[in-house]
């Protein structure tokens, strides 16, 4: 990312602007604003806006269970919203709540909505009260400078601390890499490697047929293909339209053909790639680290991760969630300490035991607990040695959607790959246009 | 003293009161404010511009409209008819002479799949499309055919969604006919057959007639949700692939949630309204020939 | 009609009852038909219910597998052992379908009532007015709906989602659907007895309109049971929360959570609606009474 600088540099060069506005807005003197947490009997109320399932919620309210411990008069809303409207509809709910004057002081949402937030203006920027707040600083150095980066505001400030996790990377079938000879795959494999493992995999026909992998059909789960390819669905710094770019051609192409000419990965539309997966009818597909839940839960073990295959590079793809704090929270050095809270070590490692995502911080992504299952479980805190986050410009919604409609067009043989990119490029130029007309007016 | 006349509209004004006050509130006032927006560039936080007739024009060189139009009206087309035809059949069959306890069986057998919210039902017919790896193409591979694209072929994606919709469906029509078919006083059959009738002019001078209401009441219903169509697809192919499957309905959707263009939805949608405004007031129209109450 | 028909009732009801005989080929045909369309209806529900026992892997096993290749009942009560309070989304789902119901049966019914059997100036156009409200898409109106509930504080409450469904356009449609179909023979002679308005709808007109009643009170319930769409933007805490909801948090964060637990959870959400449905359909075909229709 040419233009981004990181959190931490940001830090160092800037700061003080934004402080100001934000000491003002509470009519607070800079210093205590930020560096002073509330006294512990404060009496008072949050609410916040979360995201994900069961397993998070366990979590939180742990977590909150032990801020009360601290705080105990101060009562705390965990609000769970369940994603399956995608982030456009969960963002949307957001902003009406908003809108409508309910209590909100802090969000969590995840990247793919945060950008279309952080545009609404409803987010308070958090610089200032990182660069006071040691116990935040500390969850920055023990977590890792990519993740901080694709929640950055594309205005220069922060807006979010970040918590779990998910990349993308190859899941295989120990077993059936055995049976077929292949043994580790290893991780510095090529594309062409992938391929030739993929067709020995697959095999049999009609009610035998066993598939060497299952294309990850959703936005994030294709960017691998890009990244590594040394390109991507948008330019840089997510302005606009890098449809043209020949190797993305490439990558689609070489998606195209898994199925349609190797045949190594069944039709792409409404595939149940864990149901395939773990009912050992494909060898290998791609997921982060939310599938081990059910790994775990269904007792299938013989499962091992290895990097995506590399083509220019060896570069993936992640998404983070990220906790904020809107403009129109009443305590907001009390919904810092809420946040510090969620943030912990104790919440990070409590995350581990459900296998959803991938903690934040070093520490516990690297702990044994974390690498004891599967063998290479190391992999997915190193990919973040080489990763871009997920494009996620303010129209998420609609920046995935054209591309994936096109893609679907694509795949189904509705159109051919250069003829769905070449449409696709000229609905997402014109996407790309009206938002930046968005942003500047 | 009112006369009987005045007395008897004061009841139906009073009796619809009810309704027409929760349909002043939630449903006229909403409306109304989605016809206003329809004229603004429209956003929930920020500041919403007066456009004039701008999300109308745009409506003209909307490719994707179109499409989605099209879509909506091959799957109405289809839907209606399945659903109503098979609903008509099954409840016929039923209200032949039977144990209770067997027409019980088969009528909350085909009643079940609308228990069931839509969600949780494409998750079972997933398995059942897929293509490679389906309960479906498995056994027509058995019997000799060639497998069937289900979810990856336009048409064949449209053909899955409204099996599925008439699976789960016909249900309803089926039970409204069973109804409709219970309030025919069994004397009139008795009485056309001591007259020499057979079963088909039973079916055609009886049943039909005097079903007509409920008929009428089913394709009206039907064709409204029909054109209306979200829950069958969005989770089935989710309008895919490509836009091959996506209604207008869905349309609206991703254009208000997912690209916050609220304005252009609420205009979408009134051509939507008009359309089945339309559709309908013509239904009733000829509802006239044909439907027969009492 | 009916006065035409009258006299060989009693005769015609004498001679089918003592024509009790062996099947025709058309029963035969129908209990083909019917039991073939029964097993097509019902299968998919089979592999449902096996689903919800066994372990994923298994579903995709060839040839199908229909029947439960392992019985995991534990996959059960996995719901209410969970830390979503599933019991409480129940009472909660309970609640708002049960109220929702009570109140369209009284609203659609009257309304119903009014547009088949009185005559008032304007009845049909505002009839169609109401009718044309169904055209409008909810997907459209939320918004709107939203704003006004969080202005009456109401965002986070059940109200948020019994109120707008106290009424409803299909349901007066449908009901007045069963009044018309009733003969108007009935209403003229309550009227000659002297009876008002108020006492032919009610003595007259509900009685004889169980099968519409049940019907609407089925599909009324059951999709207020089953509404995601409202619930997910209305209900923000989990003590508020309804069952969709709550099985949404049980297919976890990018659907993290155990298939096979969430297809039993569907298998307990289906009970009450299966229970209501069972009673009700007494009511469909009972009810109307053949000397009720004569009377």
């Amino acid at each position: 990312m040419t233009k981004r600088i990181s959190r931490r540099d940001f830090l160092r060069y800037t700061g003080m602007g934004s402080a100001a506005a934000f000491a003002s807005a509470y009519g607070m003197p800079l210093g205590t604003a930020l560096a002073q947490a509330p006294p512990t009997d404060i009496t008072d109320h949050l609410v916040v806006y979360n995201f994900g399932g069961a397993q998070h919620q366990e979590v939180f309210a742990n977590a909150i269970a032990r801020f009360n411990e601290v705080y105990p008069n101060v009562t705390v809303e965990d609000l769970y919203i369940p994603s399956t409207e995608g982030w456009g509809g969960f963002t949307t709910n957001i902003l009406l709540r908003i809108r409508s004057g309910l209590q909100t002081d802090v969000i969590a949402i995840a990247i793919e909505g945060a950008h279309e937030l952080i545009a609404s203006g409803a987010l308070l920027p958090l610089d200032d009260a990182i660069a006071a707040e040691e116990a935040l600083q500390e969850v920055e150095a023990d977590s890792h400078p990519a993740l901080a980066d694709g929640l950055a505001g594309r205005d220069g400030n922060t807006y979010f601390i970040t918590r779990e996790w998910n990349n993308m990377i190859i899941h295989y079938n120990t077993d059936m890499f055995d049976a077929a000879g292949l043994g580790t795959p290893s991780p510095m494999w090529t594309w062409d490697d992938f391929l030739e493992a993929a067709l020995t995999l697959t095999t049999g026909e009609g009610a035998d047929k066993v598939f060497g992998y299952v294309i990850p059909f959703f936005f994030f789960g294709l960017q691998p293909w890009f990244h590594t390819n040394g390109t991507g669905v948008l330019n840089e710094d997510w302005t606009q339209s890098n449809l043209d770019d020949p190797k993305m051609l490439e990558s689609v192409k070489f998606i195209h053909s898994l199925v349609h000419e190797h045949g190594v990965s069944p039709s792409v539309e409404g595939v149940d790639m864990l149901g395939l997966f773990t009912s050992e009818r494909a060898a290998m597909t791609a997921f982060g680290r939310w599938t081990f839940a059910n790994y775990i839960a269904n007792d299938f073990r013989q499962v091992d991760i290895v990097p995506w295959p590399r083509k220019e590079t060896g570069t993936t793809v992640f998404g983070s969630g990220g906790w904020a704090i809107t403009k129109s929270a009443q305590n907001v050095p009390l919904a810092l300490e809420l946040i510090k809270e969620f943030s912990s070590i104790e919440t990070d490692v409590d995350s581990i035991r459900f296998g959803t995502f991938i903690p934040s911080r070093r520490s516990s992504a690297l702990s044994e607990q974390f690498l004891s299952f599967p063998d290479h479980a190391h992999y997915f805190w190193e990919s973040l040695d080489d990763i871009k986050p997920v494009p996620s410009p303010a129209n998420f919604a609609e920046m995935a959607e054209i591309f994936m409609r096109h893609m679907g067009d694509i795949m189904a043989n509705i159109a051919t790959p250069e003829q769905g990119l070449e449409a696709a490029h000229i609905e997402l130029t014109a996407a790309m246009d009206r938002l930046a007309e968005r942003m500047s007016s | 003293m009112l006369s009987p006349k005045r007395s008897e509209a004061l009841a139906g004004y009073l009796f619809i009161l009810p309704t027409f006050i929760g349909f002043a509130i939630f449903i006229l006032y909403p409306l109304v404010e989605s016809l206003r927006i329809s004229f603004y560039e429209y956003s929930i936080l920020g500041d919403s511009y007066f456009v004039e007739l701008d999300n109308y024009t745009r409506l003209i060189n909307d490719s994707r409209l179109r499409k989605t139009y099209s879509n909506t009206i091959v799957f109405t087309g289809f839907a209606v008819f399945f659903n109503a035809g098979i609903g008509l059949l099954l409840a016929v069959f039923l209200n032949r002479r039977m144990p209770i306890l067997m027409r019980n069986f088969y009528r909350s057998a085909f009643f079940f799949p609308i228990l069931i919210a839509h969600t949780y039902i494409a998750v079972i017919w997933q398995y059942l499309y897929q293509q490679d790896t389906g309960v479906i193409n498995y056994y027509l591979v058995a019997l000799g055919f060639d497998p069937i694209p289900w979810l990856s072929h336009p048409a064949w994606a449209m053909a899955a969604i409204i099996i599925m919709d008439v699976w789960k469906n016909t249900g309803f029509a089926m039970l409204v006919f069973l109804a409709g078919l219970q309030s025919i006083p069994h004397e009139y059959y008795e009485a056309a057959q001591l007259d020499g009738a057979n079963e088909r002019q039973l079916f055609t001078r009886i049943t039909i007639p005097l079903l007509s209401p409920s008929i009428f009441f089913i394709l009206v219903i039907f064709m409204i949700g029909a054109l209306q169509v979200f829950d069958s697809i969005i989770v089935l192919t989710d309008g895919g692939p490509g836009d091959a499957t996506r209604s207008v309905v869905m349309y609206i959707y991703q254009l208000a949630f997912q690209r916050l263009d609220f304005g252009y939805a609420a205009a979408v949608s009134w051509t939507l309204f008009l359309v089945i405004m339309a559709v309908t007031l013509f239904q009733f129209l000829v509802s006239r020939r044909w439907v027969h109450y009492e | 009609m009916i006065a035409q028909t009258k006299a060989p009732f009693a005769a015609g009801r004498q001679l089918i009852r003592q024509s009790r005989k062996p099947l025709k080929w058309q029963d035969i045909l129908s209990y083909a038909v019917l039991t073939l369309a029964a097993l097509l209806v019902l299968m998919p529900l089979l592999w449902m219910f096996s689903t919800s026992l066994r372990p994923l892997a298994d579903s995709y096993r060839l040839p199908p597998q229909w029947l439960p290749t392992d019985w995991r009942w534990e996959n059960y009560l996995a719901p209410f052992e969970s830390n979503v309070p599933f019991e409480l989304f129940f009472l909660n789902s309970l609640k708002i379908s049960a109220l929702t119901t009570l109140g369209q049966l009284i609203t659609c019914s009257m309304a119903g009532y009014a547009f088949a059997r009185l005559r008032f100036p304007g009845r049909d156009i505002l009839f169609m007015f109401l009718l044309a409200s169904l055209m409008v898409p909810g997907q459209v109106t939320i918004i709107p709906i939203y704003l006004m509930m969080a202005e009456l504080k109401l965002v986070n409450t059940h109200a948020s989602l019994i109120l707008p469904g106290l009424i409803s356009i299909f349901g007066v449609f449908l009901m007045r659907q069963f009044f018309k179909q009733m003969p108007q023979e009935l209403f003229d002679a309550a009227r000659v007895d002297g009876a008002g308005h108020v006492r032919s709808f009610l003595q007259i007109a509900l009685p004889l309109a169980g099968p519409g009643l049940a019907t609407l009170g089925i599909i009324t319930f059951n999709a207020t049971w089953n509404g995601y769409f409202a619930a997910l933007i209305f209900l923000t805490s989990w003590e508020k929360m309804t069952l969709p909801q709550g099985i949404a948090l049980l297919t976890g964060y990018m659907n993290s959570g155990n298939p096979s637990v969430v297809m039993a959870a569907v298998g307990l959400a289906i009970l009450p609606v299966l229970i209501v449905f069972l009673i009700a359909q007494r009511w469909i075909i009972e009810a109307l009474t053949r000397s009720g229709l004569k009377g």
